[in-house]
């Protein structure tokens, strides 16, 4: 269960709109490295996890990157307001625009729409823990390269505190690894299936 | 910034805090120094909470959503409109 809070985790106030950037940010909102596969990912795989530690953090990792989805989503929505035709057709925007006018929809910067295959949920702890550690580095760059094609200081700081987070998180995950490979049977030396054989 | 902006920024300082400290304890859930630092923002974040919404209305669908026999839930902006 969820309590919605009236606020963003960091403020968004974009002043100017554009829609070159709106195109390639919404790739955050639903695009194979997205904020929507990241609370994906870490509130299914919560389920299988066989310590309190990583149960915890992958629940409350999820949770806060659906707030990172809601800052995502304002991002674009502000990018994308009060537009004109000329400006969303020399941005490219208008194959977007379409099929979703200025609505938000989960996509990739590239067009296609968000699939779950850009996430995993493998009921085995040190597989699905590994993956996460690759998915918040994958966010990571993606967020570096926003970075490197944005200019705009009102959407730079939002990315940047974005950005930040996938820094913490890895390092939460990385620590959860650890705590869950510590707690295997020690024969196991490949940590191979631990979920088929637990407390061995 | 103005009241309203100064007291929602308070919220949003202490919300983070706590937040970082929560996952900080969920893979050290003994480490004293974390443990004060997350009771210390979790009261921070109630009070300055309480403060905006005497004020300024609710942050969450609760009390504070029903004033003069209406839900003013739905009257103040959404957080993605970019007001406050």
């Amino acid at each position: 269960m969820w309590t919605y809070l009236k606020a963003l985790e960091f403020p968004v106030k974009i002043k100017t709109p554009d829609a070159r950037a709106a195109k390639i940010i919404i790739s955050q909102y639903g695009g194979p490295d997205g904020e929507l596969g990241a609370s994906l990912r870490y509130l299914s795989q919560r389920f299988a996890m066989p310590t309190p530690e990583a149960v915890g953090i992958l629940n409350d990792v999820g949770t806060e990157e659906l707030a990172h989805l809601e800052m995502v989503g304002a991002i674009v929505h502000q990018l994308t307001r009060g537009l004109s035709e000329e400006q969303i057709k020399a941005a490219g925007l208008d194959v977007y625009f379409v099929d979703h006018t200025a609505g938000i929809y989960p996509a990739s910067a590239a067009g296609d729409p968000f699939n779950a295959f850009a996430i995993a949920s493998k009921g085995d702890p040190i597989t699905d823990l590994s993956e996460d550690m690759a998915a918040e580095q994958k966010a990571r760059t993606t967020y570096d390269n926003i970075l490197r094609l944005v200019s705009d200081p009102d959407v730079r700081e939002p990315i940047k505190f974005l950005r930040a987070r996938e820094i913490v998180h890895y390092q939460r995950f990385g620590e959860a690894l650890r705590i869950v490979s510590d707690s295997l049977d020690r024969r196991n030396v490949y940590a191979c299936n631990p979920a088929l054989a637990p407390g061995k | 910034m103005n009241d309203k902006e100064r007291l929602l920024h308070d919220v949003r300082i202490a919300f983070f805090k706590r937040t970082e400290a929560n996952l900080f304890l969920d893979t050290h859930p003994e480490d004293r120094e974390a443990l004060c630092y997350f009771r210390d923002a979790d009261r921070e974040f109630r009070e300055a909470k309480d403060d905006y919404e005497r004020r300024f209305g609710p942050l969450c669908p609760g009390g504070e959503s029903v004033r003069d026999g209406k839900f003013i839930w739905i009257a103040a902006p959404w957080p993605w409109q970019g007001e406050a």
